[in-house]
């Protein structure tokens, strides 16, 4: 039972360390979005680049409400996310949050002194654009949190924040949860009167989380009512002569296929509604023919062990049908049948697999959690985000089944063996 | 009395057996006629070799007969498959063995059960039968002792418990006092002595004890695997039992 638990344990940890490094590697190229996921770009296709993952896109073309549905009637498209965008002025907050070693105001400012042990930091109003986009389903953006949380849902007055604001603030990664719960205000240009004078509409929103996305080019992240309130400010800009407000909120758009050997198809479906795409098809392609070789070795290296303990368990159990000839006697000639003997040792095999497994799953699972712990470790000292320490329940569901199973099937030769025991054992014995 | 019950439980006719040793036939039943009434108690004695063993093992269905007749409880054995000779096993015969045959792992109590496991009885029914089996040969306060926390006459008086669970018609018992002392001999003795006066069960003991043939109704002896004396033929008048 131990070499059952020993091996399952090797399994478990090699299966799941494979997967997350696999997760973690795709999710890099897909930046947190979906493998089958296609970024629809405010421009016509570019003429013969219609295969490439990535091409240059043509000239600059609205995006319409009008053409996103049609994107959503595409065969084998499953979402079709718009992404809004506006520009802004940001002014970062005068006051820092309570109990932080920030200090985001100007010198001059009294309250910039908050416990004498932070330098203060004078930050002057930016330019950036906030980006607008349905976060609810989040397993489909190429959105990952680094610190607090995302807006709630249709909120207009929270908003996550980018490392680009972070720098802007002088601010590193590591810093990041410090920001959190502290207020921005966030201006939308217009032009409100012939001559171009321009206005500003304010918002003040609450920074909540901050994140990496690469959903849309801006520093602010936030569900779309807020980017659309801020879009009609600026569009209205066109009625006093500024021609160079943009006519549609929409400055890309995520369109979801079933699966990545659709991608192509879809892409070009898009290319012919007149829109440029790009998505790292073939690049996911490569990367998982590589990383299903490395699972499929690390799979095999956890699944010869379990054969080897499998074997082991035969051993043990031909040995204790040597062992127990006059028992296996004895309980035919109170009636058992051979199929009630070979039963009575699978089950038993069976039930060595079952238990190793177990403990070798626990004993795995604890393997993957202090590897994972180390990576992360390692990954944040370097800047970068953490690997998400999760396990799929097909892992040690797998594993705890393929020992049972494995151990069964070796138990087969001596339950055989039990089963043809001659019933006058119990008396010659 | 029915003409089922006018049958003999054990009727042999002609069985002969054969063992392959070392490349050469060694046989070890010869042409054995033998007729036991229902509720007699015979004893089997006869020396090492005689085939004493083998002709329980035939009797009992541990091994197929390999001609002539040998019909037990009304059962043909001649040609049963390895289910129906299991079938047999549990329901018509119970087995009695100088080792015991008990199961370390399990209590008396499972032990016993493990025959009416097999026989397919209800887990609740089963616990209710052993519990009562194990009154009836004076072990009630022993159930969940297991075997090697009773002595030898405890272990036998378990088997016999087990030998019993399932009301055979038969008991088949080898040398059951063969490693107890002579008080639970005498015990073990007086319990299948009980079998036959209590429950009518016929009674076929292999023995070297005296004091255990001496309580048999008649003696079959075997020498060189053939049945000798005048009992082995006639068996014994039910009249005489009563």
């Amino acid at each position: 039972m131990v070499s059952v638990a020993l091996a399952a344990s090797l399994l478990t940890a090699l299966v799941a360390v494979a997967t997350t490094a696999r997760t973690r590697v795709l999710d890099q190229i897909t930046h947190g979005g979906p493998l089958s996921s296609i970024s629809v770009s405010a421009a016509a296709p570019s003429p013969g680049q219609g295969g490439l993952d990535n091409p240059t896109p043509g000239h600059a073309k609205a995006l319409t409400g009008a053409a996103l549905a049609q994107m959503g009637r595409i065969a084998h498209v499953t979402a079709v996310i718009p992404v809004l965008q506006d520009r802004v002025i940001v002014v970062p907050p005068a006051a820092p949050p309570s109990g932080s070693r920030l200090c985001l105001a100007p010198p001059d400012n009294e309250s910039c002194h908050p416990s004498g042990t932070a330098s203060p930091v004078a930050v002057p109003a930016f330019d950036d654009s906030i980006v607008g986009i349905n976060l609810s389903d989040r397993s489909s953006i190429p959105v990952s949190l680094l610190a607090g949380t995302y807006p709630s849902p249709r909120s207009t007055t929270e908003l996550d924040v980018t490392l680009s604001y972070l720098s802007h603030l002088g601010l590193g990664q590591q810093q990041a949860s410090e920001i959190v719960g502290t207020d921005v205000e966030i201006g939308a240009f217009s032009v409100v009167a012939r001559g171009f004078r321009i206005g500003l509409r304010w918002t003040t929103a609450e920074i909540v989380g901050v994140v990496t996305q690469q959903a849309g080019s801006g520093g602010l992240l936030t569900y779309p009512g807020l980017v659309r309130a801020d879009f009609a400010w600026t569009a209205a800009g066109r009625a006093f002569g500024d021609s160079d407000a943009p006519k549609s909120p929409y400055v890309a758009a995520l369109v979801q296929a079933d699966q990545l050997s659709h991608v192509q198809g879809v892409r070009n479906a898009i290319a012919a509604i007149g829109y440029s795409s790009s998505a790292p098809q073939d690049v996911i392609v490569s990367v998982e023919k590589y990383l299903h070789v490395i699972e499929i070795i690390l799979t095999a290296i956890g699944a010869v062990a379990l054969v080897i303990a499998a074997l082991g368990i035969a051993n043990a159990l031909l040995a204790s049908v040597r062992e127990r000839r006059r028992e296996i006697g004895v309980m035919k000639a109170i009636g058992a049948r051979d199929f009630d003997v070979m039963r009575t040792f699978l089950i038993e095999a069976g039930f060595l697999g079952l238990v190793g497994g177990l403990l070798g799953v626990a004993l795995g699972i604890g393997v993957f959690l202090g590897i994972g712990s180390i990576a992360n470790g390692y990954l944040i000292a370097q800047g970068l985000p953490g690997v998400p320490i999760t396990l799929a329940w097909q892992i040690p569901v797998g594993a705890v089944l393929g020992a049972t199973v494995i151990s069964v099937l070796a138990g087969a030769v001596p339950a055989g063996r039990a089963a043809r025991v001659a019933a006058r054992q119990a008396v010659e014995a | 009395m029915t003409a089922a019950e006018q049958e003999p439980t054990i009727l042999v006719e002609g069985l002969s057996h054969t063992y392959a040793r070392r490349g050469s036939a060694v046989e070890v039943l010869r042409d054995v006629r033998l007729r036991v009434e229902r509720g007699a108690y015979a004893s089997l004695v006869g020396p090492s070799g005689s085939g004493k063993s083998t002709l329980l093992s035939v009797l009992g269905g541990l091994e197929r007969p390999q001609s002539g007749t040998v019909v037990v409880g009304g059962t043909e054995l001649t040609g049963l498959s390895g289910d129906a000779l299991a079938r047999f096993r549990r329901s018509t015969v119970g087995f009695v063995f100088q080792h015991f045959g008990l199961l370390d792992t399990l209590t008396a109590s499972e032990n016993v059960e493990l025959a009416l496991t097999l026989g397919g009885m209800s887990r609740a029914a089963r616990r209710r039968r052993a519990d009562e089996l194990l009154g009836d040969v004076g072990l009630a306060g022993r159930a969940e002792h297991r075997p090697f926390e009773l002595s030898g006459g405890e272990r036998q008086r378990v088997a016999i418990a087990r030998a019993i669970a399932n009301e055979p018609e038969v008991i088949l018992a080898d040398e059951p006092t063969g490693n107890l002392d002579v008080d639970s001999a005498a015990a073990v003795a007086a319990l299948l002595e009980s079998l036959r006066d209590e429950r009518g069960t016929t009674l076929v003991v292999v023995t070297h004890n005296p004091a255990l043939a001496a309580l048999a109704d008649f003696h079959l002896r075997l020498v060189d695997g053939q049945l000798v004396g005048a009992t082995a033929l006639e068996g014994v008048d039910r009249d005489r039992l009563a």
